[in-house]
């Protein structure tokens, strides 16, 4: 597996706490020039073999979903609210950390819940976070309102070349771009470290801006449903099957020319490949997409399971081909008369 | 050894109901310097030491609440039930470890939200919808995972503020470090008392096991330890104890009145934090068996309070665990004369 995968991974930095990926991420592009902007989004200019004709960027964002402390209660439990679209479901009774303390999500237990409501989940606004803490004083001396919450982390290969990891969304992208930085790449290229997608594509919309590319690749998590009792294209896209190249989804019509070339790509170099069945979710590509004087965009992402939750899950086979993928699109696009 | 430590052996071990082999022998290990070991028809662990005085029978129950294996679906994902009271609000994309020929990790599948309707989000998936992600494919699941396997939860030991630690299976290896520092605690006092400690299997499934283990023991008093509610955000005052308050001595129609009195004069005396906690009716304990096996036991139930019980977050406060001991122990050597 890439080598930034599991650090990167472990790093924690929920929307707008990017500073431990940024931090990370600036010691391991080497001497290639970068550029930080006002948001805190890195610019790393990559250069090739050659000038390609058209201006490329790749982009990935750095963030990750999880919450924010919005107060502490007078006897010393935790208010919170999602950062990013976080379900309500896998938040329920999961450990969290809150910088250096470990906390948990209380749970009115079963015994005491009233038969008509014991499959009833709580909007997380009536959620606690358990700190240990036995009032608010105590609390306060570890907890402020505005700090970050994070999933627990716990990075875990199992079965047959599965992975699962906490912030694999978009973590996986990051390190894609890592270690082509640190590779031999054809074209001089540009890759963006955003901040703030789960948030509304924040970061993305002005780090586009800023580079103002021809074409943009954006790297991401995408939705996988192939998950027991789930037929065909309910599943949207399966783990094992290949890099996701989609033509569509909630946010973007993606560039026609790029998703025919890209498939065409994959093709040819025998790289497994497959596109997303249903019309869903959205990524910085819609950002991007319309920032400046516009750009035509495609994503290339992992599929993934369990999105949005403690912890997603991918696999080492999808990881493989998108790596091998995205330096043939790089050659593919470089040329190519728009 | 300090009572954080016990707790954290045994809750590091597992022991859904009617497979309690690992907390067993744990469980042997800690008695065996106390006493005669053996292992009753079901499975249920005694420890017994010789005494002149009054014969004592501690019960804390040594399974846990977990799933249970009942098929294998054609993509190798598992198909499970409910071993014990599971509160099916916790198992979203909980991470669990599946007891097959070797510990397997897996997944609870969860639909991501990008795909769920508002009706759907905010409800726990039915039993029978629920499925574990291994990552094998079916022939490779059918070689490590057969029907009948249990499911628990793969959720550690942690500390929180102060003495406050959350685990799985708190309920009830609380209940089993308290018996345990009974015991150390009475091997430094002068006592003739006649003991038996019985860590009694399939309590979660039924109290089966508490009764079966105390018949011929004949003991002159029971005192059964396991875990109560903890007063906590959506649990009224009177359903549940404040954390820290100590040994929860209850009260109630089917338990000895004149244990229950003694216990509370005891905890007066020697100063040793308690509230009283009423039981209208069955306890919902061993308690229930034991005291009307072998033509009647004189029993009490002793509790320690803890948050979020039947989830892999359950939160105890070591003080009160100590309490349990404590009360315990002298209630003892306050009777064993007698």
């Amino acid at each position: 597996m890439n080598r930034f995968v599991k650090p990167l991974c472990e790093l924690n930095g929920v929307s707008g706490d990017e500073g431990a990926l940024r931090k990370y991420i600036l010691s391991n592009i080497g001497d290639n020039p970068y550029k930080i902007d006002n948001l805190g989004n890195i610019i790393v200019d990559k250069k090739g073999r050659k000038t390609p004709k058209n201006k490329i960027m790749i982009s990935a964002h750095m963030d990750e979903v999880g919450f924010i402390v919005t107060g502490i209660t007078d006897d010393g439990y935790i208010k919170f609210a999602p950062v990013g679209g976080v379900d309500a479901r896998v938040i329920f009774s999961k450990r969290v950390r809150i910088g250096e303390k470990v906390g948990v999500v209380c749970v009115v237990p079963i015994h005491l819940t009233d038969k008509d409501k014991k499959r009833d989940i709580p909007k997380i606004k009536d959620m606690y976070i358990d700190i240990g803490a036995s009032d608010k004083k105590q609390a306060q001396q570890f907890v402020s309102p505005g700090d970050s919450v994070y999933f627990e982390n716990d990075f875990v290969c199992y079965g047959e070349g599965f992975v699962r990891a906490k912030a694999l969304d978009d973590r996986f992208g990051c390190a894609v771009m890592l270690e082509m930085i640190n590779g031999e790449i054809e074209y001089d290229t540009t890759f963006t470290f955003v901040v703030q997608e789960e948030v509304g594509l924040v970061g993305a919309t002005a780090a586009a801006y800023t580079v103002s590319p021809d074409i943009a690749i954006v790297l991401e998590s995408t939705t996988a449903n192939d998950v027991a009792d789930v037929e065909g294209l309910d599943k949207v896209c399966s783990l094992s099957e290949g890099a996701v190249i989609s033509f569509m989804d909630s946010r973007t019509v993606y560039d026609k020319l790029l998703y025919d070339t890209a498939v065409k790509t994959a093709h040819e170099n025998n790289i497994p490949w497959q596109t997303k069945t249903r019309i869903a979710g959205g990524n910085d590509a819609g950002a991007i997409q319309v920032a400046g004087s516009g750009c035509k965009v495609i994503a290339v992402s992992l599929p993934s399971r369990y999105l949005h939750s403690a912890g997603c899950v991918g696999h080492i086979d999808d990881m493989k081909s998108i790596e091998k993928l995205i330096p043939k699109l790089i050659e593919a696009f470089a040329e190519l008369d728009l | 050894m300090e009572i954080g430590r016990i707790l954290e052996k045994l809750c590091t071990c597992d022991g859904v109901s009617g497979c309690e082999d690992s907390v067993a022998e744990c469980a042997k290990g800690f008695l065996r310097e106390f006493g005669a070991v053996s292992v009753d028809k079901l499975g249920s662990v005694s420890m017994h030491r010789e005494g002149s005085g009054k014969h004592f029978l501690i019960d804390a129950h040594m399974d846990q609440i977990g799933l249970i294996v009942t098929g294998i679906t054609d993509d190798g994902f598992l198909k499970v039930s409910r071993c014990g009271g599971t509160d099916l609000r916790t198992l979203t994309a909980a991470q669990v470890t599946v007891w097959g020929k070797k510990p397997v990790y897996g997944i609870i599948c969860s639909k991501p939200p990008h795909l769920m309707s508002d009706e759907e989000s905010d409800k726990a998936a039915k039993c029978e919808d629920i499925a574990i992600d291994i990552g094998f494919s079916k022939e490779k699941a059918q070689e490590l995972v057969s029907v009948g396997d249990r499911v628990s939860f793969a959720a550690g030991f942690e500390r929180l503020e102060g003495d406050i630690v959350c685990s799985k299976s708190i309920d009830n290896r609380a209940g089993m470090a308290a018996a345990i520092r009974c015991l150390e605690i009475l091997s430094h006092r002068e006592s003739t008392a006649e003991i038996t400690v019985n860590f009694s299997v399939q309590e979660e499934t039924g109290c089966t096991g508490g009764g079966v283990a105390a018949f011929d023991k004949r003991a002159d008093f029971a005192l059964v330890t396991d875990v109560s509610f903890a007063k906590q955000p959506g649990v009224s005052e009177n359903d549940s104890s404040p954390m820290g308050s100590g040994a929860m001595i209850a009260f109630g129609p089917v338990l000895d009145t004149q244990m229950s009195k003694e216990l509370e004069r005891l905890a007066r005396y020697n100063k040793i934090g308690y509230t009283i906690e009423v039981c209208p009716g069955r306890t919902g304990t061993n308690a229930d068996n034991i005291l009307s096996g072998a033509g009647g036991v004189k029993t009490a139930v002793i509790s320690m309070p803890i948050k979020n019980m039947h989830t892999p977050v359950e939160v105890v406060k070591l003080s009160d665990i100590e309490a349990v001991a404590q009360l315990m122990a002298e209630f003892i050597l306050s009777k064993e004369v007698e």
